[in-house]
């Protein structure tokens, strides 16, 4: 093939690759891709070279450029955007004229460009695959080139003008090793960002922290929060699958504050179980097995929870409104188990901060009186209150309401239109100031049902309502006001759920898709994707640093605590060697005679002389040997073996040590003389 | 036939070059343009990953990064395990291209070699091998030419290895084992004229004195016969010349003489003139002994007998390979050899 005609082609592969995930990211508006795109693909299928744009119409071109940058926002949605559209437009009119190599060289300049703001936008997990396809891409191409430069200029060579596929695959596995831990390494010095689609909304996934206050973030998210699982099935009807993990009393400035006072610390049965409450007399319980999933400190409970079984070892205790609360830091899963009433709510008893109205409020309370006007009761008056925050105000996620306003008052006279928190928080005070007891809880409602009975419950499902407590008449509740200042008996009333969310803000139950146990390995790898890629921090490294200073510090630990015991072990060994050697020395040293040792002298000296002996010669070996070769001193040698077996086996007198001495002396001194002739 | 490539370049020009040699033994590198481009990208990227805290940015950075390694550490990879080894061909002449035989391996396990690029040293020719799978090898033809004859040692092979994905151009050189025989430089078989030794008459006459003996073929005329072999009335019959081709009973017996002896072994024109004289004898050998010819050969006073076939062309070219010149009076030539005639180059020949 024509090598310009080729440079072409795959430059236009190239173009086409980098514009994979700009449609995704938002990064390059459709009108500015699109001409991007028909160009590359153009040059793709084109059979001869495609001319460059003449130098005037590119003139022409350039201001347009400008112009059409500005108008599709300019610099409004940050600097990436437009950068990025500049560069593609650029690098569309330089696809023009691509098979020659100088106009090649700098629309790559410009595809790099494109590609690094394509890549930067990008959020989700296929990313990664994205990248190693490039990767390979990039591979092939470079070897497809080198290897036909070789073979263009010189006429001959390799008739495969591809690179081999393990070169390819060698490559990127060996480049995705070392990534990994360069990934892991290279430093963080800002906190994690990752650009948005016009760089304004949040990234579905991005945010790991279920914060109420910030729920439009969380109800994008679909991360699996906790599972709940009934073994014995229930009779919960599904608008109750509600698992609340906080109740909140306190109301001040726009922010509900959690009570840290009164913690009681759960005192656990042996099998880990904890009555809450007493069950109210005649009603049924059901089981639940719950799975918490993300870190939190607090456990999630059905809202008619009487007992809970946590695990051994689990550091809880128990709040002041009946929640349960846990170390933020504690791992994940847990695994609890708990009973509870169906469609019923079980909660301690009215308290003071139940009834507290935040100053401020006076209007709050004008309008709840409005609207729940002449109720009989106040049941009647919760059910008009929930009615009219239902149908008079809007749900959206994406409110946020100004920082020098009561965000309920804003809400409720201004905006109209607000989250869950928003509607649990107006009800709340709306019901305090009709005098009824009420908290807010937040928590989880709804979820997924999957193919196997368990629900899944995501982050999406976060959700915030009330709770009431309800006398039957307002007399009673004149009564608990009265017994709360004065600490007399409480009446007779119950805890009622209410939800003033709009019916489009109330999670519920859905099915599971078809291809459940997909989407769900799908999930799990867009939690590990959003936990260990998007949101990878210095606090991590910082993490990681602490736990490999703390692994380490075990491993030498350890390591020092096996080599001490090694060489106590060591030691003791030799000790006892020693020992046993000492001693055998001495047995042998008490069980040896002086002409013992001395025929052992005299032994050695007869081999040193070159005398042949035998090996290991018995006494009488080396008396025979001896004064057959040397009869010279085979008397000596005779008196010497006699007094040794005298000695050692026959119970002889020990012979005088000097004589011994004399008889071993004469005979080596002998054995060191030449035979007489 | 010597071709300069966008890799080739010259060794030690760079201080890194020699510094990394010192470093890493076994192999030079170059950096690439594609070194450059990298090199001056990776801190801009890095820097925005940095400012920006974008993690998609720096998982591209790090990948990056692991393709610059990876492509460090298979190319070096693929250099190690590749070997050539050359076979040099059995008849080689000195200034004339010749195919070597390079047989490229590569003890690689896993990894083919691919894209590797021969040179043969000092520059003269450049190849892309083919692909060698692992633990197996491939044959290629490398042209090369030998400028001078005698035992010429085999040239050293150079390995250059780009792929797979050029940051740096690495090369390993081969020195070759063995030599080659070079044969002398052959010439036009037209520049050499013969004349006796023991007087002024010439080949052309001698061949005139003896013309004759049977008819063997006639056949149409080609340019160079000689007019008096037409066949007149096969021509006159046919409409075009036709010729008769003779075969003499008996082939004359010839020598070639080549005077080793120089007034001057050391200067440089008369060792150029005494390669030439090799040349030439060289080349009147050939197109004598390939036309059927009986040539002997007399070097200084060395006589090698007249004879015919393949074995005396070896014989004659490995002593035409091989000979040395002598100094004035150190090896003399003989006024005659046997009854057998003597030839010289011609002046001006």
């Amino acid at each position: 093939m024509n090598r310009a005609l080729d440079r072409q082609r795959w430059l236009g592969v190239i173009a086409l690759a980098v514009a994979v995930p700009l449609p995704f990211t938002g990064v390059v508006s459709l009108p500015f891709l699109v001409p991007f795109v028909v160009v590359a693909g153009w040059l793709v299928a084109a059979r001869k070279p495609v001319a460059a744009l003449p130098v005037w119409a590119e003139n022409v071109l350039a201001p347009l450029v400008l112009v059409a940058v500005v108008v599709a926002g300019g610099m409004r949605y940050g600097i990436l955007r437009p950068v990025t559209q500049l560069a593609i437009v650029l690098a569309t009119i330089r696809l023009f004229g691509c098979h020659d190599e100088a106009r090649a060289r700098k629309a790559t300049l410009l595809l790099a460009l494109v590609g690094v703001a394509g890549i930067a936008s990008s959020t989700h997990p296929l990313l990664a695959a994205y990248l190693i396809g490039l990767l390979i891409l990039v591979v092939a191409v470079v070897g497809h080139f080198e290897m036909a430069k070789g073979r263009s200029g010189h006429g001959r060579g390799g008739s495969r003008l591809w690179p081999p596929v393990r070169l390819i695959v060698g490559t990127v596995v060996i480049a995705v090793l070392v990534a990994a831990p360069l990934f892991v390494l290279l430093p963080r010095l800002r906190s994690p960002f990752a650009a948005a689609a016009f760089g304004s909304r949040p990234v579905s996934g991005f945010r790991d922290a279920v914060a109420l206050h910030r729920i439009g973030d969380v109800k994008l998210s679909t991360s699996v929060a906790l599972r709940v699982r009934f073994p014995e099935g229930t009779s919960l009807d599904p608008d109750w699958l509600r698992l609340a993990g906080t109740s909140l009393q306190r109301y001040r400035k726009g922010v509900w504050a959690q009570s840290q006072m009164r913690r009681e610390v759960l005192e656990t049965a042996r099998d880990g179980s904890v009555t809450l409450a007493p069950a109210p007399a005649g009603a049924r319980t059901d089981r639940a097995e719950i799975t918490l999933e993300k870190r939190s400190d607090s456990l999630f409970m059905p809202l008619g929870t009487v007992a809970i079984t946590v695990p051994p070892g689990l550091s809880a205790w128990r709040g002041p409104l009946g929640e349960i609360r846990i170390p933020r830091w504690t791992d994940t899963p847990i695994s609890y188990q708990v009973e509870f009433v169906p469609s019923a709510v079980v909660a301690p008893p009215p308290q003071p901060g139940d009834l507290e109205l935040a100053a401020g409020t006076e209007s709050v309370a004008e309008l709840a009186r409005q609207v729940a006007g002449r109720s009989r009761t106040p049941v009647a008056a919760a059910i008009a209150l929930e009615s009219y925050l239902r149908r008079n105000y809007t749900y959206s996620t994406s409110t946020f309401a100004p920082m020098r306003d009561d965000p309920v008052n804003w809400f409720l006279f201004q905006k109209g239109s607000g989250h869950c928190e928003f509607f649990a928080s107006s009800l709340v005070l709306m019901l305090r100031a009709l005098g009824i007891p009420t908290r807010m809880q937040a928590g989880y409602a709804g979820g997924e049902l999957a193919p196997d009975g368990e629900y899944l419950v995501r982050d999406a499902e976060a959700h915030a309502w009330v709770v009431a407590w309800l006398a039957p008449s307002w007399n009673d509740l004149e009564d608990l006001r009265r017994s709360l200042d004065g600490g007399g008996p409480i009446p007779a009333g119950t805890w009622r759920m209410f939800d003033p969310t709009p019916a489009e803000g109330r999670p519920g139950i859905g099915r599971a898709p078809a291809l459940f146990r997909v989407d769900l390995s799908w999930q799990r790898i867009e939690q590990v994707w959003d936990r260990w890629i998007l949101t990878f921090s210095l606090a991590d490294q910082l993490d990681m640093v602490q736990a490999l200073v703390v692994g380490g510090y075990q491993v030498v630990r350890w390591v020092l605590a096996v080599g001490l015991a090694l060489l106590l072990v060591f030691v003791g060994v030799d000790r006892v060697r020693a020992l046993t050697r000492r001693r055998r020395r001495k047995r042998t040293a008490a069980t040896r005679t002086a002409s013992g040792a001395a025929l052992g002298r005299v032994t050695d000296a007869a081999q040193r002389s070159g005398l042949p002996l035998p090996d290991s010669p018995t006494p009488r070996q080396l008396a025979a040997s001896l004064s057959e070769r040397r009869p010279d001193i085979a008397e000596p040698v005779r008196w010497l073996v006699d007094r040794h077996e005298s000695e050692a086996y026959a119970g002889g007198e020990a012979s005088a040590r000097s004589m011994v001495r004399r008889a071993a002396r004469t005979i080596i001194r002998a054995l060191g003389r030449r035979p007489a002739a | 036939m010597v071709a300069s490539s966008p890799t080739a370049g010259s060794y030690g020009e760079s201080i890194y070059v020699s510094r990394f040699a010192k470093t890493f033994p076994g192999f030079t590198l170059r950096p690439t343009r594609a070194f450059w481009i990298f090199v001056s990208s990776v801190p801009v990227i890095g820097v925005a990953a940095l400012n920006t805290g974008n993690n998609a940015l720096y998982l591209m950075l790090s990948l990056a990064m692991g393709a610059f390694v990876a492509s460090g550490a298979l190319s070096r990879h693929t250099l190690k395990h590749v070997s050539v080894r050359l076979q040099p061909p059995g008849e080689v002449f000195a200034a004339a291209p010749v195919h070597l035989r390079a047989t490229v391996s590569n003890s690689s396990p896993w990894l083919p070699a691919a894209g590797a690029v021969l040179r043969i040293e000092p520059g003269q020719v450049e190849l892309v091998a083919p692909t060698v799978p692992p633990s197996s090898s491939r044959a290629v033809n490398l042209p090369v030419i030998f400028p001078r004859r005698g035992r010429r040692p085999l040239p050293t092979v150079r390995v250059d290895v780009i792929l797979p994905l050029g940051f740096f151009v690495k090369t390993l050189r081969i020195p070759q084992q063995g030599e080659a025989l070079v044969y002398p430089r052959r010439f036009p078989s037209a520049g050499a004229r013969l004349v006796s030794l023991g007087g002024e008459e010439t080949e052309r006459s001698l061949e005139r004195t003896r013309r004759g003996g049977e008819v063997e073929l006639l056949r149409e005329f080609h340019p160079g016969d000689d007019v008096r072999d037409v066949h007149w009335k096969q021509t006159a019959r046919q409409q075009r010349l036709i010729v008769m081709e003779r075969r003499e009973s008996l082939l004359p017996e010839r020598y070639l003489v080549l005077d080793r002896q120089l007034a001057r072994p050391g200067d440089a024109l008369q060792l150029d003139r005494f390669e030439d004289l090799v040349s030439e004898v060289t080349t009147a050998l050939l197109d004598r002994l390939r036309r059927g010819d009986v040539v002997g050969l007399v070097l200084g006073s060395e006589i090698h007998v007249p004879a015919g076939g393949m074995q005396q062309v070896r014989r004659l070219l490995t002593r035409l390979a091989l000979v040395e010149p002598v100094a004035l009076g150190e090896d003399p030539l003989p006024s005659s050899v046997g009854e057998s005639s003597v030839y010289r180059l011609a002046e001006g020949s």
